[in-house]
């Protein structure tokens, strides 16, 4: 059985003293739920349920609404890449095909040694440094194919 | 209170009626897939759309209240286009398989098409959304998530019924699917009602489903027999074969619900062998056939006799909890009217379990008989008896030497109904003389002096008394194949033998009888005994 571990536990309680009531909290809850264990397993679903007293069927209901909580696992690195106007005419495609052409796996698939998985995503809002990439918290901007081979390389070694 | 025109037609309602219940009343129908009276307004598909004049939009009738002045038109060129718009919608991914639907005959998907559609589908079938087809949800139901219009009427019963929340919605847009996590069975006593409340095929029942068109059962107004809440309800049947129970929406019983127990009680009444024919033992100790007349003389002059030599306090009355209150009615006249029996009892189980107590807090009774209240009405039970167990003890001490009895085994099944049954049993071996009136055999009926085939529970005509004291109709749905009789008939053919100077030819006389004769029924009509029933006195 999976389980939140002392941390993620304190910052849960945190997370439930910032709302009047428990059912607004779910988000977030399912946000730190994704950090702590990469993606929204039915099995998260039903910990979340049990955690906050709702039944395993709401949890997964919220969380297969939102396109941001996942459903499927990641890679270490998930690298997502805007698709929109901006990004797409500054020139996402280019980069695209390097990132399948280094890592060799297609959108939501895996590396084999598990480090990363890319998808395409909707607007970044970072227009103004398009084209833009988030991988977890932070954005890279400005792609190129060349900067984006770097990205992969420092993020190898890591 | 707000009075207000719709179609025309002026009405007056009580405030916090909302425009779609207000038509209602007026006998306007309302297209709507999400509104249902027995669950919190949802307001999500768009199908009850109507014109309120001086609001600049359509509204949807659910969820707006009638107001003082309102003019309202439900079926106007306006309207009509746009309820076809929403219900081309609802169909854009429907698979359209009503040939191989079981909810076809009774689908609101076809019938408002057949009102406000007939359109031609935009979508090829190919580009259609697939779903999940045939999920197992259980004992009570089958899911198919393509046929779903997305009411989320299932997921509010779960949630505000039964407070249980197995259904959701998963996804979002076109992809969005109805199911339980994992499919997961639904866990609770009354998962059967969202097949009923679910407006098209996508919640079939397990139990009924491909057993027959809907279109060829005809429907007969019935009580369920499974316990003392007495729940209204529609039993849909066709040549002598019951397919299935439906609610009939009862706002004071039962609303629109009814148990899975209660629901599936039929079979239990289908199930085991039926007692055919009247029996009376023979000098051999064998039951032999007899025919009626024959088995109520006897029946008649064996009462007498020993009554004329022990007393009336030797005879004891066995009445049934599940027996029609015109069954009691008439058995209490003979055998307190012309045999002068005094000793009267009912219950099989030994607790004395209140009629009144909770099994769960949505619909269900421990008491597992529809009529108790109705046998406690009737006076059908002495105090200073100690129960069947004291009748027992005292026709072990020679005390009691007759009982006539009337036995039906409960249609939902508890641990405890062995042991009951076994103490009827023990009763029977305990007296000389013993008369029952059964439906079904037992091994031990075969010791009786005398057993007199009877119909059962859905095979009569007659009226129940449920734990709140409100009397509700019955009506005979099928006919069993043999020389059975009901209840209140057998008594009915003792009483004239007895030379009473009464008689009834049909159930509602014993009825019109009933409430002449006993104060708690006084002044109670038959009219009023239909939907929602009516209340006996507190006597
Ligand atoms: S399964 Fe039936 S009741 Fe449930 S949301 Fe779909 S259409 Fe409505
Ligand atoms: S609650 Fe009782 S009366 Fe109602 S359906 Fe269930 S068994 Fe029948
Ligand atoms: S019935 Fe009104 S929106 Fe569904």
């Amino acid at each position: 059985m999976i389980q939140f571990n002392e941390e993620a536990m304190r910052q849960y309680q945190a997370i439930l003293k910032r709302y009047p009531e428990k059912r607004p909290a779910l988000i977030p809850v399912l946000i730190l739920a994704q950090k702590e264990f990469g993606w929204i397993s039915q099995e998260v679903a039903e910990y979340v349920g049990s955690l906050m007293g709702y039944p395993a069927s709401d949890v997964l209901s919220v969380a297969t609404f939102y396109t941001m909580l996942r459903k499927k696992p990641v890679g270490k690195y998930h690298m997502e890449i805007c698709r929109n106007v901006s990004c797409w005419l500054m020139g996402t495609y280019p980069c695209v095909d390097e990132i399948k052409r280094r890592l060799g796996v297609e959108a939501e698939e895996i590396t084999e040694d598990g480090k990363f998985s890319w998808n395409l995503t909707e607007c970044l809002g970072s227009c103004g440094t398009a084209p833009a990439m988030q991988v977890g918290d932070r954005y890279y901007e400005n792609l190129t194919p060349e900067s984006v081979g770097e990205i992969i390389e420092k993020l190898a070694n890591d | 209170m707000p009075k207000l025109t719709i179609n025309g037609q002026e009405i007056e309602v009580e405030p916090g009626t909302t425009i779609i219940q207000a038509a209602q009343v007026a006998g306007i129908e309302i297209p709507h897939y999400c509104y249902h009276p027995d669950l919190p307004v949802d307001g999500n598909c768009r199908m009850c759309l109507v014109e309120v004049e001086r609001m600049p939009k359509l509204a949807i009738s659910c969820a707006t209240l009638a107001t003082e002045g309102m003019v309202v038109h439900t079926n106007n060129d306006r309207v009509k286009e746009s309820v076809r718009g929403v219900l081309e919608f609802l169909l854009v991914n429907h698979p359209v398989d009503c040939p191989v639907c079981d909810q076809a005959g009774e689908c609101r998907l076809q019938d408002y098409y057949m009102v406000y559609g007939l359109h031609t589908s935009e979508i090829p079938l190919e580009m259609k959304v697939r779903k999940q087809k045939v999920v197992d949800l259980g004992p009570m139901v089958v899911l198919d998530q393509e046929r779903c219009v997305l009411c989320s009427r299932c997921i509010r019963f779960f949630d505000h019924v039964t407070h249980t929340g197995e259904m959701q919605f998963f996804g979002r847009g076109d992809h969005v699917a109805i199911g339980t996590f994992e499919n997961r069975p639904l866990d609770n006593p009354y998962s059967g009602n969202v097949v009923d409340i679910c407006p098209v095929g996508a919640l079939t029942s397990r139990d009924f489903r491909f057993k027959c068109r809907v279109w060829f059962l005809n429907s007969t107004d019935s009580v369920c027999g499974g316990c003392s809440t007495g729940c209204s309800m529609r039993i849909d049947h066709r040549d002598g074969t019951v397919f299935r129970l439906l609610p009939r929406r009862n706002p004071e019983v039962n609303k629109s619900w009814l148990c899975d127990e209660g629901r599936m009680s039929f079979h239990e009444l289908a199930a085991g062998e039926r007692v055919r024919r009247p029996m009376i033992k023979g000098r051999d100790g064998m039951q032999a056939p007899v025919v009626w007349e024959e088995a109520v003389r006897s029946v008649d002059s064996k009462l007498k006799e020993i009554r004329d030599n022990h007393g009336a306090g030797s005879i004891l009355g066995f009445a049934s909890p599940s027996a029609t209150n015109e069954a009691l009615f008439l058995f209490k006249q003979y055998m307190a009217g012309q045999v002068g029996v005094t000793r009267f009892e009912f219950r099989a189980d030994s607790e004395d379990k209140s009629v009144t107590e909770q099994e769960d807090n949505i619909l269900r009774r421990v008491d597992k008989h529809p009529n108790s209240m109705g046998a406690i009405k009737l006076g059908l039970v002495s105090k200073e008896f100690g129960g069947i167990e004291g009748a027992i003890e005292s026709a072990r001490e020679g005390k009691l030497r007759a009982g006539v009895i009337i036995y039906f085994k409960p249609l939902v099944r508890r641990p405890t109904d062995e042991e009951a049954e076994s103490r009827v049993a023990e009763l029977i071996r305990a007296v000389e003389y013993s008369v029952v009136l059964a439906a079904h055999k037992t091994d031990w009926l075969a010791e009786a002096s005398v057993v007199l085939p009877v119909t059962a529970w859905s095979e009569e005509n007659g009226s129940y008394t449920n734990y709140q004291g409100r009397v509700q109709l019955a009506r005979r749905a099928v006919t069993p194949a043999g020389d059975m009789r009901p209840v209140w008939q057998v008594f009915a053919l003792l009483l004239a033998v007895s030379g009473a100077d009464i008689s009834w030819s049909t159930a509602a006389d014993v009825f019109e009888s009933l409430t002449e004769t006993e104060p708690a029924y006084r002044g109670i009509t038959y009219d009023e005994a239909r939907l929602p029933g009516a209340l006996v006195a507190d006597i």
